[in-house]
């Protein structure tokens, strides 16, 4: 026999015996876990904490918990239009109020709150090419609380080169709003009086479902496609945004606020997205490429692109540039603000988050490995939304002001992992 | 200290501050070297140790007529599912026969009906050998991961894989019985195992096929399998020429000037057994293709 | 968008996919998943920091899941 392929075989051969030995899953304990700061500026600020431990029964059987912690504090726009005047809000609770000075984006400074989650998976092999999982999460903050269960399967297929996944999800969460539900498109109650409400809480039903594949393309790409369907049903308003009543274009101050109402959207939203991700190596680096396409019924869609690139630095060292560009078009239910005089939409919200708007983020990562099998992670990131600064629909004293004052936040991360 | 006589079960010696764990499966001497915390957990290792060592024999060998590779060897053209084990196990060799480019082939067992390997002139005649490769090769067959079909009178057998399978099972099975330190030896397939760094590597002394009293030298490892290929003792005489017992799947008769033995050390029995079938294989260029893949080797080729 | 483009949009992903599965050039062999076995290469690999990633864009922007499900479990949006 001639050795017509002089290629060293015993890397390949090694793999391959490791798979038939079953040695690659170890009995090991991951343990990941970060802490962010996010904060934007003269708005909100957040405290984030996550651990994550994925814990490998044996061979076949996994558990992943994780923890999560979270504190908000500051000021959040509330959805009302500027003005020259200072504005008044009564408070959610009906007690107190807070002000916006002339000239200034209305933001709710009462914005406090704090959130515990825990999430539980179980996954487990069924033979060699398929695995089922079952999860269990709970969320709870002073006025909101969630419950729910999800479950998958996954199989592998084309000598396990594609990887089919199937899951779905359940949860039911519950709100109450501080001084109850408020009605939709009712006025806000003047300072020290309570307004009828619909009730002290409300519920919202979200059920998800998400087909993937997951194929080898060669040695060194690998290509990831989703489906995901979510239809949430129930209360879906935010019961603390409230929408102007400006005076119209032929009164003495066209765009200042007469009245503010509490916002109403629909009781039901079906999203879907299409998402599709390469993740390629070149060369000890690593490019890590997705874009996902969302729409949903309340005629909001949008596109993003997310682009992570993967220095290997060597000796347990890595640089981690990324770039993150996202834009939506506004759903039909947004409305800077309504006017006096003109019959009411059937729904309508000043939520910005529902507006025409871009953002952006650009992050760098520094990972390094501490002692074998400990790694440490840095992240430095920068988020920024544009908007549209003006309008078609705003007019009067509106012109004034910027309709969208750019978001602008920095968010950094402290990340360690380790296994052992 | 003997916990049973039979011969049907396993004795369990003590040696120094080892136990001594021997049988007899699949045609070789077994015996294990380890450490254990007490006599009783020794025992408990000792038994499972034998237990999955005559599972393994019993249900990969081709000489029963009551496990899965008869089942296979018998469907005449049926398609056959398999279990998960036998499944990995033909993963396995369908990926040795691809990196051996074909060489390493666990059909060609059909080809020893017509050889006998008892030291003297008597060969085939070359029809005899060009109808039985009718029935050699393993793109003969189908294989999609879970189902097998051989073409009728087609049949697989797993030497060359299964006793240093069983060998690697044993030692990495020993870490749930809480055994730190273990040799496991098969009749010279060996795979060791030293969890703790601090421990005295093991030494294990490497035979010459052709006189056994005189070793060819000793090897120091503390993680790792050795195995050999080759039988000094199975050949035959073509026109005065030495043939040995490997056999070309793809000519049906002995792979041309193969070594005597090869002995290869590797990180664990199962690839040093691999690397040394098919090194074995490659005949004159054995040492050659030894050399490219890097690793510690012993050729006997006079 | 309208809807025939979604659909249209959906359909082109689910044609990849099958192309894609049901072409055995496509993939690789066992003993060359010698790369794709690097820590860099997980399709998971930093996941928690990706979950928190979705959990402020979730109450940053309009949209949410894709990537896994849709987020949710919070009063944030």
């Amino acid at each position: 026999m001639q050795l017509n392929n002089q290629k060293s075989i015993k890397s390949a051969l090694a793999i391959a015996t490791t798979v038939l030995l079953g040695t690659s899953v170890a009995r090991a304990t991951d343990v990941e876990s970060t802490l962010l700061v996010y904060s934007e500026k003269d708005r909100v600020s957040a405290a984030e904490g996550a651990v994550a431990v994925s814990h490998n029964l044996d061979e076949n059987n996994q558990v992943r918990i994780k923890l999560t912690f979270d504190a908000l504090t500051g000021a959040s726009p509330n959805g009302a239009t500027t003005s020259k005047n200072i504005q008044t809000y009564t408070r959610p609770s009906g007690v107190g109020t807070y002000t916006s000075q002339p000239g200034q984006t209305p933001l709710d400074n009462t914005f406090h709150d704090s959130r515990v989650s825990v999430n539980g998976l179980y996954t487990k092999r069924l033979g060699r090419l398929t695995s089922i999982s079952i999860g269990g999460n709970f969320s709870s903050e002073f006025d909101y609380t969630s419950l729910g269960i999800n479950s998958g399967i996954s199989r592998d297929f084309n000598n396990r080169n594609t990887t089919i996944t199937l899951s779905g999800s359940l949860s039911v969460d519950k709100i109450r709003p501080v001084g109850g539900v408020p009605i939709p498109f009712a006025s806000l109650p003047l300072p020290s009086t309570s307004l009828p409400r619909v009730g002290p809480d409300d519920t919202k039903k979200t059920y998800d479902l998400l087909l993937g594949i997951t194929q080898t393309i060669d040695r060194k790409t690998l290509f990831r496609a989703n489906y995901s369907y979510s239809h949430a049903k129930g209360y879906l308003n935010d019961p603390y945004k409230i929408v102007s009543v400006v005076q119209d274009e032929s009164s003495p101050n066209p765009g200042e606020p007469v009245d503010f109402i509490y916002e109403k959207r629909p009781d039901t939203r079906s999203k879907q997205a299409i998402y599709a991700r390469l993740k390629r190596y070149f060369n000890g680096n690593n490019c890590d490429i997705s874009y996902r396409f969302f729409w949903d019924d309340w005629s909001l869609t949008s596109h993003t692109i997310d682009l992570f690139y993967l220095w290997d630095l060597k000796k347990g060292r890595s640089l981690e540039p990324h770039f993150r560009w996202y834009h939506q078009s506004a759903s039909d239910y947004y409305v800077p603000m309504l006017v006096e005089n003109r019959p009411l939409p059937q729904f309508a919200t000043a939520d910005y988050r529902l507006s025409t708007f871009s953002a952006v983020t650009v992050g760098l990562q520094y990972a390094f490995q501490v002692i074998p099998a400990h790694t440490m992670k840095l992240t430095f990131e920068y988020y920024r939304q544009f908007g549209d600064s003006s309008p078609p629909e705003i007019f009067g004293s509106l012109l004034n002001y910027d309709t969208f004052p750019a978001l602008k936040a920095i968010m950094i991360r402290l990340g360690y992992d380790f296994s052992f | 200290m003997t916990s049973a006589s039979n011969v049907m079960s396993y004795q369990l010696t003590t040696i120094d501050s080892l136990y001594k764990c021997s049988f007899s499966a699949m045609a070789s001497p077994c015996e294990i070297l380890f450490r254990a915390d007490s006599f009783q957990s020794a025992n408990k290792f000792a038994s499972f140790a034998f237990e999955e060592t005559k599972r393994i024999e019993t249900k990969f060998s081709r000489y029963r007529t009551d496990n899965i590779i008869y089942e296979i060897n018998s469907a005449n053209g049926k398609k056959i599912k398999v279990d998960e084990e036998t499944a990995r196990v033909l993963d396995y060799a369908d990926q040795c026969y691809q990196l051996s480019n074909g060489y390493f082939d666990i059909t060609s067992g059909v080809l020893r009906k017509c050889w006998v390997f008892d030291g003297t002139e008597q060969t085939p005649i070359p029809k005899q050998v060009d109808k039985l490769l009718l029935l050699v090769g393993w793109d003969k067959v189908v294989w999609n991961n879970s189902y097998i079909q051989l073409l009728p009178g087609m049949e697989i057998d797993f030497g060359g894989i299964v006793k240093e399978y069983a060998v690697d099972r044993v030692a990495e099975k020993s870490i749930t019985y809480d055994i730190s330190k273990i040799m496991v030896n098969f009749g010279g397939d060996i795979r060791t195992k030293n969890c703790k760094p601090d421990e005295s590597p093991w030494v294990i002394g490497i035979e010459n096929p052709e006189k056994e009293e005189s070793p060819l030298g000793t090897v120091e490892m503390n993680n790792g399998g050795i195995a050999t290929s080759g039988d000094s003792k199975r050949f035959c005489f073509h026109n005065g020429k030495r043939l040995g017992h490997i056999l070309n799947p793809k000519t049906g008769w002995p792979i041309k000037d193969a070594p005597r033995s090869i002995t290869v050390i590797a990180s664990n029995c199962t690839e040093a057994g691999m690397l040394a079938t098919m090194a074995m294989l490659k005949g004159g260029d054995a040492k050659q293709f030894l050399d490219l893949q890097g690793v510690r080797y012993n050729c006997v080729t006079k | 968008m309208n809807r025939s483009s979604h659909l249209l949009v959906l359909g082109i992903a689910l044609a990849l996919g099958v192309m894609l599965s049901g072409c055995t050039t496509v993939g690789v062999k066992v003993w060359e998943r010698d790369i794709l076995a690097t820590p860099y290469m997980q399709p998971d690999r930093h996941s928690i920091e990706r979950e928190l990633d979705d959990h402020i864009y979730f109450s940053k922007e309009g949209s949410s899941g894709g990537r896994g499900f849709g987020g949710g479990g919070c009063g944030c949006n």
